[in-house]
């Protein structure tokens, strides 16, 4: 009982990351209706940018606060340079008759990842975490503070970037272009502007949840796939579009990968977690918290 | 007396349909020998409506003409005559013949042709997808190695049995890329959007955790893999002493044999890629990929269009995979990493776009040139240059897809695809119209179908129908009734609940309360395919035509569900699939003449203006053979000239016996042709009957002009 309540946290913990992420491309889809195939390598060019800021061999060695506000500022350009080379030139596109964007974000992650092998090497770094114990304890339930740190800031961030959303005129203005461009920008609204917005902040995103799982598990060039994915898997289950459906999807999938380790699933968790997007494909396509989409004919 | 003349009126019925489907038969006999669209034709058809009476010896005649043609070889084995076919003919006789034609004879470039040829398999099941259907697989590598590992366990665990022999395995393996694919497929292309590439995408990693498993090493001999693939090819390392040798022979085959081998497959797998494309089920995919719902409404099931195109992709990628184990290494394992197998599946995507996504040659093209560029030009600039350039491959091809997705999303061939029409265009515009033939009256006439009919006189009919979007009634207990033969109009101010009502009768919605009637049937609830196949059509406010396809081939499309022939017999062109195709084509025709379009047949849709492109929705609605023919707002947008055009067409369906509903703004219009009209304010139904009642009626012009023109008005 005691190990099967650890899997819940620990589930927990990891959903933090994911909450992040499918919050990342739920924020790019609401504005662009695609989805970011670079969003989890922005992640380890994040994850990456801090390392170099923060190791004492091999990197720079400032102090982490610095660290961490460089590799947010380079995780939100990298996000912005994808906008730019690959969703900006397609022009003015209906993302379900038309296939570029797909190839065009996939592309770019796969540049990302070959880039940073290039520099960086194949061999994975270390990072340290930035608390490593409770005032003297190593863990609680055997769990790690620096996974504690994933839970706390991954939910506090989506619950503030919630209210953002629904309080303020910046994010009646995302809604209104996730809506209908057209009558937003007729509105006044700055729908280009809105775009850069999602993928900036979806870059800045992936930035924190680079910082967070740096410490967590090893920095390489191929991090950003699987925990990308994942994190997809994440936002359909909570419901793609949804800020609060991105948190509760993080935090299920989070759950569920953890309990699939706790029965046993060893190398076929990732497995489950994919059956698991299967499954709500079948039975709920607009996952937990999304609204149907009723189409205009 | 009664029943007498009841009998003979149903015998003329019987008698008049006879007469139509044999002249739509001579037809397209006519058309396939190429007799139509030649001014000089040979005459039977330009007379065929005249010796209608005489129908059984004008058959016999023809019966013996095609007798005697087919007596003839040339007639029984067509000749391959488009410059793509002659080029692709030559292209396979060359690559055949070349190994005999070098006397140096190099193994290893003739290794990397046979690499070619697979990569343009794979690509090409791809194209079926990705570039005609619009679904994106990003996880092509699974079925590769899916078709790998069925020839690699198969021959080795049954050495001597039946399934281990090579070919047995290849059919396997590419029975085994099918299941996967319908495996993958099913769930994934349930619903709109990009999930079959997050679906292939993700299952890349999971099956190579199966392949590398500890758990299946009993199977997959996990990292190591499979050596020692027993494969028909002699030996892998020696180079064939002897160029020709008869095949399939205990002695095995050298592997020169087997390239023969791969050539014909490449081939055979080519040619019936072009059968699917260029049959229905092609045009049902690339409808699809274009506009669901307009697919979906011309009875095009989108979901099995999908899946099939899927299954057929995952099947040549296996058969591909279980050829290339053979042929190069005789081994298969699960390599380092999932990544490698995520490059792979790209790599073929990137062949795709740079060949030219939606094209016949383009999987060819984009196999031989990005290969060559892997495989070559890499290599020798960076030996030229003492450049790192190997370690940024990926790199280079995906730059290289990004320019072509952006600047040529047409990729290669779609280049020169475009000059050609770009040609044909300015010859058109030179030459003015092409002389059009003269099309049998039987063709041009629509049809009301007349099977499976029952329902009396009210041939649709809502009872107490309510429709309601998050608490808003957008339709409120709405009961109308629509009677056989008639028009009958539906009106009321924007936003009165006009279009849903018809997206709930068409099986777009689901209504919450009340029913649906169509010919006898309750409806309501039942999937837009069923009510198009109960003989429902209809047209789209905001125009759903599918752009990029010819005039012609979106009504051919609307014929879809009016053929037998399914996928496989349409791959390989059985009689009945040409048949069918012929006759597709000529009713298309016919119905462009009939709302007055067939001079632009062979345009893009895109290319029409839009007054035409209502036409072009209404000759595919009627394609349907429809009882009941939907238009919604078909007045939209079209000047006064149109309109009165547009009021000739209805009344000329309504002649055919086909039952019109319609939608409109357009008051002239509406009153000119209704025989009821039903007026719909706030989602209830506030008045209802002929054209005169309608505008005698006070609420209805307090629902249009407000309650004070009714007083201004002294009504």
């Amino acid at each position: 009982m005691e190990r099967f309540l650890q899997a819940i946290i620990q589930g927990l913990t990891s959903g933090g990351v994911y909450a992040l992420i499918a919050l990342a491309f739920s924020i790019v889809y609401m504005t662009t209706r695609v989805i970011n195939f670079a969003q989890g390598e922005v992640m380890m060019i994040g994850a990456y940018v801090y390392f170099f800021m923060v190791a004492k061999s091999g990197g720079i060695g400032v102090s982490w606060p610095l660290a961490l506000l460089v590799a947010l500022v380079g995780a939100m350009l990298v996000g912005l340079v994808v906008h730019l080379i690959s969703i900006a030139p397609l022009g003015k596109f209906d993302p379900n008759t038309n296939i570029g964007w797909i190839l065009t974000t996939l592309s770019v992650s796969l540049i990302l990842v070959e880039v940073m092998r290039n520099i960086a090497g194949e061999q994975a770094k270390r990072v340290d975490p930035i608390v490593s114990s409770f005032g003297g304890k190593k863990t609680l339930f055997t769990i790690e503070p620096k996974q504690y740190l994933i839970l706390i800031v991954g939910v506090v961030l989506a619950l503030v970037l919630e209210v953002i959303h629904s309080k303020t005129q910046l994010g009646r203005a995302l809604r209104a272009t996730a809506h209908d461009k057209a009558t937003a920008s007729l509105m006044g609204i700055n729908t280009g502007f809105m775009v850069r917005y999602s993928f900036a902040l979806a870059g800045v995103l992936g930035g924190i949840s680079g910082w967070l799982l740096a410490p967590v598990i090893f920095v390489d060039p191929n991090m950003g796939t699987l925990v990308g994915l994942t994190a997809f898997v994440a936002a359909v289950v909570g419901g793609i579009g949804s800020t609060r459906g991105a948190l509760v999807g993080g935090l299920t999938i989070g759950v569920v990968e953890s309990l699939a380790r706790w029965a046993g699933a060893g190398e076929w968790t990732s497995a489950m977690v994919f059956l698991t997007l299967i499954l709500i494909l079948v039975l709920k396509p607009t996952g937990i918290l999304g609204e149907a989409l009723i189409e205009k004919v | 007396m009664g029943f007498l003349d009841e009998f003979r009126a149903a015998n003329k019925d019987a008698q008049a349909e006879r007469d139509r489907r044999r002249a739509l038969k001579a037809w397209a006999r006519a058309h396939a020998r190429g007799a139509v669209g030649r001014p000089e034709g040979n005459g039977d058809v330009a007379t065929m409506p005249a010796e209608e009476e005489k129908g059984d010896r004008l058959e016999a005649v023809s019966g013996e003409a095609a007798a005697e043609q087919a007596r003839k070889p040339e007639a029984r084995f067509k000749v391959v005559t488009s410059p793509g076919g002659i080029a692709f003919s030559v292209l396979l006789f060359l690559l055949l013949i070349w190994p005999f034609a070098l006397p140096a004879f190099n193994r290893s470039n003739f290794l990397e042709i046979q690499r070619i040829l697979v990569f343009a398999i794979i690509v090409m099941g791809l194209n079926l997808i990705a570039g005609y259907t619009g679904q994106l697989s990003l996880g092509q590598k699974i079925f590769v190695l899916i078709g790998g590992y069925s020839v690699g366990v198969l021959t080795t665990e049954f050495q001597s049995g039946f399934l281990g022999n090579h070919w047995i395995a290849l059919i396997v393996a590419t029975l085994f890329g099918m299941l996967f694919g319908a495996l993958l497929g099913l769930p994934a292309l349930r619903v709109k959007g990009a999930y079959l590439s997050i679906v292939t995408l993700a299952f890349v990693p999971i099956f190579y955790v199966a392949f590398n498993s500890q758990f299946l090493k009993g199977i997959f001999n996990a990292a190591q893999g499979i050596s020692d693939i027993k494969t028909p090819i002699g030996n892998l390392a020696r180079p064939p002493e002897r160029v020709v040798t008869f095949p399939f022979t205990s002695r095995g085959m050298t592997d020169y044999d087997y390239y023969i081998f791969v050539v014909i497959m490449f081939g055979v797998l080519f040619f019936l890629a072009r059968n699917i494309v260029k049959s229905r089920w092609g045009r049902g995919m690339t409808a699809v990929r274009e506009s669901e719902i307009a697919a979906k409404s011309s009875g095009v099931r989108v979901y099995k269009v999908k899946v099939n195109a899927f299954m057929i992709s995952a099947a040549y990628a296996s058969l591909a995979g279980a050829m290339l184990t053979t042929f190069t290494t005789g081994q298969i394992s699960p390599e380092s990493a999932a990544a490698v197998h995520i490059r792979d599946s790209f790599v073929y995507v990137v062949m795709m776009i740079i060949g030219g996504t939606g094209t016949l040659a383009g999987p060819l093209v984009g196999a031989a040139s990005v290969h060559a560029i892997r495989q070559f030009l890499i290599p020798q600039v960076q030996e030229a240059f003492g450049l790192n350039l190997l370690s940024w491959t990926t790199t280079i091809l995906a730059v290289l897809a990004l320019v072509s997705v952006i600047t040529a999303p047409g990729g290669t061939v779609g280049i020169f695809n475009d000059r050609r029409e770009r040609a044909k265009a300015r010859q058109r515009r030179k030459q003015g119209d092409a002389p059009i033939a003269r099309l049998p009256e039987a063709l041009v006439r629509p049809r009301v179908r007349t099977t499976g009919v029952t329902g009396g006189d009210i041939v649709m009919e809502t009872k107490e129908m309510s429709k309601i979007f998050g608490g808003l009634r957008a339709n409120d207990k709405v009961s109308i009734a629509v009677k056989r033969g008639s028009v009958h109009s539906l009106i009321g101010p924007n936003g009165s609940g006009k279009t849903t009502f018809i997206n709930v009768v068409t099986g777009v919605y689901t209504p919450e309360e009340g029913e649906v009637w169509f010919g006898g049937d309750r409806i309501d609830g039942k999937p837009a395919f069923v009510t198009v196949e109960k003989g429902m059509g209809r047209t789209f406010q905001n125009l759903q035509i599918w752009r990029r396809m010819t005039v012609l081939e979106n009504v051919m499309v609307g014929l879809h569900t009016r053929a037998k022939a399914g996928f496989v017999a349409n791959m390989v062109r059985t009689p009945l699939a040409r048949r069918e195709e012929a006759e597709i084509k000529a009713r298309a025709m016919g119905l462009l003449q009939f709302v007055g379009l067939e001079k632009w047949a062979e345009v893009p849709a895109g290319a029409l203006p839009y007054g035409p492109q209502r036409y072009l929705e209404i000759a595919r609605a009627l394609a349907l053979d429809p009882i009941l023919c939907i238009l919604d707002e078909p007045a939209a947008g079209l000047n006064p000239a149109e309109v009165r055009d547009l009021m000739g067409v209805i009344r000329r369906i309504k002649e055919t016996g086909i039952t019109v509903f319609v939608i409109e703004h357009h008051m002239d219009l509406v009153m000119g042709v209704s025989d009821e009209i039903s007026v719909l304010d706030y989602g209830k139904k506030i008045a209802e009957g002929t054209p005169a009642e309608v505008q005698a009626n006070e609420r209805v012009i307090e629902a249009y002009l407000g309650a004070e023109a009714v007083e201004h008005a002294g009504v």
